[in-house]
């Protein structure tokens, strides 16, 4: 893994945004999970589904993002390459983590209408054509416009 | 590492909060979230242990306004000053895009401020950052308690070039907190617009 890669910023179009939502949709629509959400190791919301709005989805990310990265430092505590998976098991609610490839993560959160196994499944497919939807992002990134970003725009926040 | 979503027009920023131990980092965070208001900010959620040191990291998330017709959302985090933490410091440095180092004004913590400020500059390199491209800036906190270093003195030792802006602060009333973040803000966006 290329740490360097992480510096890059993503850039998300539309068009890029669109076929992400579709494609959870779709794994929800498999695997009768509840949410499912794409997100950056470092902890940022890329795309979200579900019906899961009780949840806070950017708190959720940002710890889940800090709970895989810390398991992946056990993983080579324990002499193995990485944990490719990680599931919490809760009473009715469940977190299953994978890793799509080296920045981002699917988080799907499920509870006892469907398995474990029905969203390990499911999640395999959704990883794979969400791979390939961030292999594209990374491809364009170098032809995006510059813009200027005026702190003027954003003062009135600081003020008390 | 930001993310620009043009779909939901948004920027999302990472913003760390570092420093040695008992520094202010989370006072920090707590005092942002008090003077913020709850349209502007989500939950404050902090990892600490017993002793209330921030064993793992506090988060909270921002909303800071539009601009170029983007929502900005800033997420900051602070990380465990503490050596023996090093492997949950370099995991939450991950993707960051702006660092807030929160100095201790007490003499006697001079030594420990030196020392996790090179520490971090040698984190960042291991996980692939140049320091000197990441936008930075210095609150020199605790300005309140009696045996604290000048400011001329913390600027000798730690910003010898006078490169990076500094801020006197009393985090825990809520002095210098606010000044911080703002230069942090303005950093981050000339960044974003510069690349
Ligand atoms: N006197 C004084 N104490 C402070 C100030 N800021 C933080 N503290 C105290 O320093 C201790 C550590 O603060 P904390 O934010 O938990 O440190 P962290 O380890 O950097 O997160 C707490 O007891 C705070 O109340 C300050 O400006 N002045
Ligand atoms: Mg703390």
């Amino acid at each position: 893994m290329d740490e360097r890669e992480q510096i890059l910023s993503l850039v998300i179009s539309l068009e890029d945004q669109e076929e992400i939502e579709r494609y959870l949709g779709q794994f929800l629509a498999e695997s009768k999970a509840k949410a499912a959400l794409l997100i950056d190791k470092s902890g940022t919301v890329i795309g979200g589904r579900g019906t899961a709005s009780q949840f806070d989805f950017v708190t959720i990310s940002a710890l889940a993002a800090g709970a895989f990265s810390a398991t992946q430092e056990l993983a080579k505590l324990l002499g193995e390459e990485e944990f490719s998976l990680i599931f919490h098991q809760g009473k009715r609610n469940h977190l299953h983590i994978s890793h799509i490839e080296r920045q981002v993560l699917l988080l799907v959160i499920f509870d006892d209408s469907t398995t474990l196994g029905m969203v390990r499944l499911f999640a395999q497919k959704a990883c794979e054509n969400l791979a390939k939807i961030i292999k594209k992002i990374r491809e364009k990134q170098k032809d995006i416009p510059k813009a200027e970003f005026n702190f003027s725009d954003i003062e009135d926040f600081f003020k008390k | 590492m930001a993310v620009l979503n043009y779909a939901a027009r948004e920027i999302t920023c990472k913003i760390v909060y570092c420093g040695p131990g008992l520094s202010g980092k989370t006072v920090n965070l707590q005092q942002i979230y008090k003077m913020v208001s709850p349209d502007r900010r989500g939950e404050l959620v902090s990892l600490a242990t017993e002793t209330e040191r921030t064993l793992f990291f506090d988060f909270l998330p921002l909303d800071l306004g539009t601009v170029q017709g983007f929502k900005l959302r800033f997420q900051l985090y602070t990380t465990p000053g503490q050596a023996l933490y090093e492997a949950s410091r370099k995991l939450i440095l991950r993707g960051v895009d702006g660092l807030v180092f929160v100095v201790d004004s007490q003499r006697s913590r001079l030594d420990e401020d030196v020392r996790i400020f090179e520490a971090l500059k040698k984190e960042l390199a291991a996980v692939g950052y140049d320091f000197n491209s990441l936008p930075f800036v210095f609150q020199y906190n605790k300005r309140d308690l009696p045996d604290i270093v000048s400011v001329e003195e913390l600027n000798e030792k730690l910003n010898p070039d006078g490169k990076y802006k500094y801020f006197e602060a009393v985090a825990i009333e809520g002095k210098g907190v606010m000044e911080t973040l703002k230069a942090i803000s303005q950093e981050v966006l000339l960044k974003l617009t510069r690349g």
